[in-house]
């Protein structure tokens, strides 16, 4: 376990309003992020989870409402104090937005190299560590170009915890990725939380499966407001409609497909492959 | 009516133009705090100046061969052929060795930039370097506009360089014209502010080229005409087209005030 990081940081939102042009996706949001936990954002495709993963990160500004970090307020901060904040935390991108123009050492090196003084030397033993870490040594020397979906990951996940950071943000990291992958992308993700103690994580999935193995809390988005925020055991015993709803939609998508049944498609298909 | 055809128009150019400008100091601006500097610049220097000298050598030879040979022709009409050496190098150094240079290297480098930079920004790596705290304009644009700076003026004295002796191969060794004719053509009608001219205008263009293709990169996400590897495709294309006709516009404005 690493007792080195610093204090875990919580995350409030009060009344939160953000969207794109003259559209509105997050509308008067509140909500709670647990410091030291593995908060899950879940919701249907198009509701603002990755629209609040970006009000989070500062890429898109915050129109109303206020936003706490550590209890501090983020939307009073002026830019280069909100970038002072921002170098604390650590974002795996959905495919892991590796620079493809570096090898991997390079990739998870670029932090250190562009914010330390530390010698190429410890740099690199930093670097091949995590690499270590995640399981990725032996890929060092290769490229993003070179590696599959789930290894871009896990070598995007190496460069965002290299910095130790407090507060860690997941987007989507089971995403395209196959079962067993699925898992191991799960058990990193519970050795990170255990090996960086005070490290608070924010996991914006789709993937049910994944929420029931890591989660510890749930936040629940529904056209942009916070339908549902609290523990997972509440979330997976709530009487809520909508939950349930939601839960029901989920295990079908997981268990069953309904392919669709086109015949027009399928004659011509047929036409096409006789030809 | 007057409100489309003109009014909207003009003010989405000013508009253009004003970002284009801020973009262009934030460039410049941003370069105090790029980490490893000079390293960053060398290896856009390699990129842009290294790679080029090929097609620069190719491209000053075969200018050179062409303009000797229509020139020669075109002089022999006139029992001129004694200021072959005059027109042939004032032809390049003036104008189609900045022009010539500055084109083929946004067809070359610029090209490869926009689309570098349009899939960086397509495939959230940009976002991922401001999230790491690392400044993307100052990351990706400064040390390429340095680098142009230092590379442009180089590849357009050696493309006039070989030029001239694309010129001096065509005149001299393929039609027979005195080798020393030539030469003294060149040596009287060069003067150090025709070489000047060339080195200004190369830096020009070298600041239009960058900023054209690294800004139509940059900005990928933001075209309205398509979303994705097509706008990269689309940004490319345009920052090309661009460089090419701002690079003749800036031609004539600043030739206007050299002569």
């Amino acid at each position: 376990m690493n007792s080195s990081v610093q204090k875990a940081w919580d995350i409030k939102i009060e009344n939160l309003s953000a969207g794109y042009g003259s559209k509105t996706i997050i509308k008067s949001m509140n909500a709670h992020i647990p410091a030291g936990k593995i908060t899950a954002v879940l919701g249907e495709s198009g509701c603002g989870k990755t629209t609040l993963l970006k009000v989070f990160l500062g890429l898109i500004p915050v129109r109303s409402g206020k936003f706490f970090l550590a209890d501090k307020d983020i939307t009073s901060l002026n830019e280069k104090s909100f970038r002072c904040m921002r170098r604390r935390f650590g974002v795996l991108f959905q495919d892991g937005a590796l620079l493809s123009s570096l090898n991997l050492l390079d990739n998870v090196a670029l932090p250190l190299k562009e914010h330390t003084k530390l010698s190429p030397r410890i740099i690199e033993k930093a670097v091949l560590e995590t690499l270590d870490l995640v399981g990725l040594k032996e890929a060092a020397y290769r490229y993003p170009s070179e590696l599959s979906g789930g290894m871009r990951k896990r070598a995007g996940l190496a460069r965002a915890i290299i910095t130790e950071p407090p507060l860690l943000f997941y987007d989507e990291p089971t995403s395209g990725l196959d079962p067993i992958t699925s898992m191991r992308m799960d058990q990193l993700l519970l050795d990170m939380q255990s090996y960086y103690k005070n490290m608070t994580t924010v996991l914006i999935t789709h993937d049910m499966s994944s929420v029931k193995r890591v989660a510890d809390y749930i936040l629940l988005v529904k056209d942009g407001i916070a339908h549902f925020n609290g523990t997972k055991e509440d979330f997976f015993t709530s009487s809520d409609a909508y939950i349930k709803n939601f839960l029901e939609q989920q295990e079908k998508h997981e268990q069953k497909h309904t392919l669709p049944d086109n015949p027009e498609v399928r004659k011509a298909l047929a036409a096409w492959l006789q030809s | 009516m007057i409100q489309n055809l003109l009014i909207y128009p003009c003010m989405k150019i000013i508009d253009t133009l004003g970002a284009v400008a801020l973009f262009l100091f934030e460039a410049i601006f941003a370069t105090q705090n790029v980490r490893h500097l000079f390293n960053k610049i060398f290896n856009q220097v390699f990129i842009i100046g290294a790679q080029s000298i090929f097609v620069i050598l190719l491209i000053g030879l075969f200018t050179g061969l062409v303009l000797g040979l229509q020139a020669f022709y075109a002089m022999s009409m006139f029992e001129a052929q004694g200021m072959l050496g005059s027109l042939i190098s004032l032809t390049l150094i003036r104008e189609m060795g900045p022009v010539l240079t500055a084109i083929m290297v946004a067809a070359r480098a610029g090209s490869a930039m926009t689309a570098e930079i349009g899939v960086m920004r397509i495939s959230d790596q940009i976002d991922a370097l401001t999230v790491m705290d690392i400044h993307p304009i100052g990351y990706l644009v400064s040390p390429r506009l340095w680098a142009a700076l230092i590379s442009f003026p180089l590849l357009t004295a050696i493309f006039n360089i070989i030029g001239l002796i694309g010129g001096y191969l065509s005149a001299c060794v393929l039609l027979g014209l005195n080798a020393g004719r030539y030469m003294s053509g060149i040596e009287s009608s060069v003067m150090l502010s025709d070489v000047n001219g060339c080195m200004l205008k190369s830096l020009v263009f070298a600041v239009i080229v960058i900023l054209i293709c690294c800004y139509q990169g940059y900005f990928v996400h933001m075209r309205k005409d398509a979303k994705g590897p097509v706008a990269v495709g689309n940004a490319t294309t345009s920052a090309v087209v661009t460089s090419c006709v701002l690079i003749l516009i800036a031609d004539y404005v600043l030739s206007s005030f050299l002569l």
